[in-house]
């Protein structure tokens, strides 16, 4: 039997039918993505906006000074690094949401979250199974697509990481960084010319302090992960090991950096539940096994079936053993519970919404190199017992035949949807599908002139004290109200502050009990 | 590890997880609409000491129940003889008979199933069983409903199990060749298919259009009992009709609103049985489906001819499936209950290793190369690899309502933190309290205090019900009290 690499060819699956899927993910990506954009027209600040920016905003009012603004911005951080946090990535991004300057201009929360997601995130499977790994061009399309699909429609709380800039930009955001400098350092370690890494280098200098004052269980987990590689640079002995070095030790100095800071004992004193590390760490591993077994659905092993014949491809034309597939799950689950460790230590159980977005986002990936480990032991297997043809011999329709099985797979897995706090099961469960309901109903529409009418009211310097409406209706993918009748102050002394009243009354207060 | 310790060690976990759920049950008290449905029972009971006036209340109530509320006229017979109408006390036997019905009639079908009909070795039956016993049982949508209800129980969850000994004996009858033995099994399977007749919708429905495919299946192979099958299902159908005549229906219709046009509820059912199949999918079940089709490979290759059409057979089993959710659609019942739910769920498992175990065998008949001998021993990778889909799926699993993730959330986990947490004894503490006023004949008007805390694999206190005034007066008629009243709750 003919086995070189032109029979194969010929036996796989066609290219222009190849070609056709890719457009097709490819526009299933941007279809279900564009409701999320519409969306985000509607939006509005919301709760820690108002907290972190109120100075920024009070400089923006009063100079109008892009320069004031960014003073403030540094400022606020270097106080909120004081008193509450030391996260001053996070923290200065989140002086600066957009709707400081307008809240007509808060769209952008989602234009920046979801298109760094889309763009990092595409960059890092693109170098990684592109470059590295050698897939063609409408292999990866589909690849990248159907990953992002469903990292973007699956997403255990949309709301939080695409619709709400203060707990997107500090936990979404920064994974968005940390898989792009994943993908620049690869492109670094891989170019010979000379030009290139000094680009290359300066900016992964930055990234590096951008992550460096991230969020502490992301943090944490791009630490491991770059300590993890700058082992194997050098057990390896890659003659850019060094340069990895010096990213980790910046890295790892602007943890601590942000780890030292004075205020991140004063949060602990608020939060006061906190466990041991060790505690901690066994809760890690426990409830990282527990996640890991919750985002193990059926969309995902959906998607993973459908990728599979990609992942042999690469799997085949790697020099990989794949040997320890045991190994590399205990490792790849270890490095996957050392996120959970700084929330459990810090007394905030696994963490908000946004942080378990970011676990989703990490199990995703790492899920997919285990896949693409899993595949090539399997396949050094069939290699050895001299039956590697078998996989490329199954018939035309077996193959068109499993594919489907597989795309009917996602499609159950999609239909069975539904988180804990969702009322029923399926699509319109999924962020796109839920956007565009939202859109469709006239829901969002409502929110935004019920939100406009407030801020009219809150924008109005003639009016001190003024009385707002409560709201009803929100969008399913926005964040919920906190300005209620049987909501506590916290947010009216922050909306007071941002605008300058000296009181904010909810409308029907007074003839609550 | 050899197949005979390995379903050793499966029985002995199967027994662990099953001794809580037993455990907790002595705790457990009747609840809500156990005492509408027993309450001419119970009287019986009360006046006459006698089993037999106790059965023929329990007549006379379900051709009451018939006229006034509903046709299913088995469930409603069983729900009157609720344990509770000979003491509060023995309540506990629901829960015995709920579960150990359940796994009897499992047993006994997968005995017929893969033993007797695949010729799979005892071991390999026995560790299928003990795997699937462990998913319906521990992972149940709502085991409160399945197995510590009587009333929701015996009318969903010991139907089921009823459906399941039936298909066992249909498969026995089918392939006995003695004269007497198959009369004997043929008239079984008569009463079991007029206890059948008389069940929920949903599963009479299910169990209608098997034994409608068995039975055109007995034809086109001109099978020598393929007579005897279709005067089965003509029973089955009959006793539906009957069922589903009954002036109650109509009652209870109007008592229902949002019902759906046929097509409508079809379409519904086919949409939301994909969903439900989706959402149901857990790790756990991977793992027993995995560990199942591996052992049964070497069986399979000896059978392969006999998996030859998969795709057909997915879309019967799928297509099945969701004719179960029809009924309760059409109805505007939505998905229905818990209780409900649960039938679905038991149904699932059973498709999903079915089909795995389908798609083995035809895969196997295809040539592909791989060629299993039998062995008395099981793969130690294959093995591996099911204990960490269990063991990670039990630490995943979070059913709706639960705040965290963990094997505590499962129907034994739940009963060992009620019983360990001393929820349990509490609760049995407060209950026989009401019960001992209840069935104090001086007190003719008692006022009920709210019972906390509850266990929460227990349906709750039908006193913190939202129908309470009914809940009220169900006490009140079920006790002869003159009135029953509820004390505030503080």
């Amino acid at each position: 039997m003919d086995h070189s690499p032109t029979a194969r060819k010929k036996r796989s699956l066609p290219l222009p039918s190849k070609r056709l899927l890719a457009w097709l993910c490819a526009l299933l990506l941007a279809a279900s993505t564009l409701p999320l954009y519409v969306l985000s027209l509607y939006n509005h600040p919301y709760y820690d906006d108002y907290q972190f920016s109120a100075d920024v905003h009070a400089a923006w009012s009063e100079t109008r000074s892009l320069q004031a603004v960014l003073q403030a911005a540094l400022k606020s951080a270097a106080s909120i690094r004081a008193s509450w946090q030391g996260t001053y990535t996070g923290t200065i991004l989140s002086n600066l949401q957009p709707g400081v300057f307008s809240e007509s201009l808060y769209f952008l929360t989602t234009f920046v979250l979801l298109t760094a997601f889309v763009l990092c995130f595409g960059f890092f499977l693109k170098v990684l199974f592109g470059d590295l790994l050698g897939l063609d061009r409408p292999s990866l399309v589909i690849l990248i697509s159907l990953t992002l699909t469903l990292l973007v429609q699956l997403m255990p709380d949309p709301d939080e990481a695409f619709f709400w800039f203060n707990g997107g930009i500090g936990n979404t955001f920064i994974y968005s960084l940390l898989v792009l400098s994943l993908g620049l350092c690869a492109r670094l370690l891989r170019t010979a010319s000379r030009g290139a890494p000094i680009f290359l280098t300066l900016a992964l200098l930055i990234l590096m302090v951008l992550l460096g004052g991230g969020s502490y269980g992301g943090g944490l987990f791009g630490l491991c992960l770059y300590l993890g590689l700058t082992a194997w640079a050098f057990v390896r002995r890659w003659p850019k090991a060094p340069l990895l070095l010096m990213f980790t030790l910046v890295f790892l100095g602007c943890f601590l950096y942000n780890m030292s800071a004075p205020g991140n004992a004063v949060r602990a004193g608020v939060i006061a539940s906190s466990i041991s590390p060790v505690k901690a760490v066994a809760q890690a591993l426990y409830y990282g096994t527990a996640l890991a077994g919750s985002f193990l659905s059926l969309p995902l092993l959906g998607v993973t079936a459908l990728v599979l014949p990609f992942l042999y491809t690469a799997a085949k034309a790697s020099p990989f053993s794949f040997s320890h597939p045991w190994l590399w799950l205990l490792g790849g689950l270890g490095l996957f519970c050392t996120q959970l460790v700084p929330p459990l230590y810090g007394g905030v159980f696994i963490g908000g919404g946004r942080i378990v977005d970011t676990y989703w986002l990490s199990f995703v990936v790492l899920w997919l190199l285990y896949a693409f480990y899993l595949t090539g032991f399997a396949l050094r297997r069939l290699e050895k017992a001299g039956r590697a043809h078998l996989p490329a011999s199954f018939p035309a329709p077996v193959k068109q035949g499993l594919v489907l099985a597989s795309a009917l797979v996602l499609v159950v897995g999609c239909l069975g949807y539904k988180r804990p706090a969702d009322k029923t099961y399926g699509l319109p469960n999924l962020a796109g599908m839920s956007a565009a309901l939202s859109i469709v109903t006239g829901e969002a529409r409502q929110y935004d002139r019920e939100m406009t009418a407030r801020e009219v009211l809150l924008n109005d310097a003639s009016q001190p004290e003024i009385t707002l409406s409560p709201l009803s209706v929100v969008p399913e993918l926005f964040m919920k109200d906190q300005l209620t009748l049987d909501a506590g102050e916290t947010v009216r002394l922050m909306l007071q502050k941002y605008y300058g009243k000296t009181a904010i009354h909810l409308a029907g207060e007074e003839a609550a009990p | 590890m050899s197949k005979k310790i390995l379903a050793f060690l499966c029985v002995i976990l199967l027994l662990l997880s099953l001794l809580p759920v037993y455990g907790l049950s002595f705790f457990n008290h009747p609840f809500y609409d156990d005492f509408g449905f027993s309450i001419k029972p119970h009287a019986a009971w009360r006046n006459t000491g006698s089993h037999m006036a106790v059965l023929r209340a329990a007549w006379e109530n379900t051709l009451g129940t018939r006229n006034t509320w509903e046709g299913t006229y088995t469930t409603t017979f069983l729900s009157g003889l609720q344990p509770g109408v000979w003491g509060e006390d023995h309540y506990w036997i629901g829960t015995f008979v709920l579960v150990t019905g359940l796994l009897l009639a499992l047993g006994f079908f997968l005995w017929q199933v893969l033993g007797k009909t695949l010729h799979a070795d005892a071991p390999t039956v026995i560790i299928a069983f003990c795997g699937l016993a462990f998913l319906m049982v521990q992972l149940a949508p709502s085991p409160s409903e399945a197995f510590f209800w009587f009333n929701g129980g015996v009318a969903y969850t010991f139907l089921w199990s009823l459906l399941l000994l039936t298909a066992g004996c249909w498969l026995a009858y089918a392939r006995l060749k003695t004269r007497g033995k198959s009369a004997a099994l043929f008239a079984l399977l008569l009463v079991l298919a007029v206890l059948l007749g008389g069940g929920k919708y949903s599963m009479v429905l299910v169990a209608l259009l098997l034994a409608l495919a068995f039975t055109l299946l007995a034809f086109v192979r001109r099978h020598p009992k393929r007579l005897a099958f279709a005067m089965l299902t003509l029973v089955l159908l009959l006793c539906l009709a009957f069922s589903a005549s009954a002036p109650g229906n109509a009652v209870r219709a109007k008592t229902l609103q949002g019902g759906l046009s046929a097509p409508m509820a079809v379409a519904q059912a086919l949409y939301f049985g994909l969903a439900l199949m989706g959402h149901w999918f857990s790790l756990p079940l991977l793992a027993v489906a995995l560990i199942l089709t591996w052992l049964l490979l070497p069986t399979l290759r000896r059978n392969s001819a006999a998996f030859a059409h998969p795709l057909w057979v997915t879309l019967a089993a799928l297509c099945l499936f969701c004719a179960q959710l029809a009924p309760t659609l059409y109805t505007g019942n939505f998905l229905g209950d818990g209780r409900v739910m649960n039938t679905y769920y038991y149904s699932y498992c059973l498709m999903v290793c079915g089909l795995a175990t389908y798609w083995a065998g035809f895969l196997l008949s295809r040539n592909t190369g791989i060629q299993p001998e039998p062995s008395p021993r099981v793969s130690l990778p294959v093995l591996a690899l099911a204990a960490v889909l269990l063991v990670v799926g039990m630490a995943a699993y979070r059913p709706q309502g639960r705040e965290s993730y963990g094997p505590q959330n499962s129907t034994a986990g739940t009963a060992v933190f009620s019983l360990l947490k001393g929820e349990a004894q509490a609760y049995d503490r407060q209950m026989d309290t009401r019960d001992a006023a209840m069935n104090d004949p001086a007190q003719t008007t008692v006022a009920l205090r709210p019972v906390d805390p509850v266990p929460k694999v227990f349906m709750g206190d039908a006193a913190d019900s939202q129908a309470i005034d009914y809940v009220l007066s169900l006490y009140a008629e079920y006790y002869r009290k003159e009135s029953v009243t509820l004390v505030p709750k503080e």
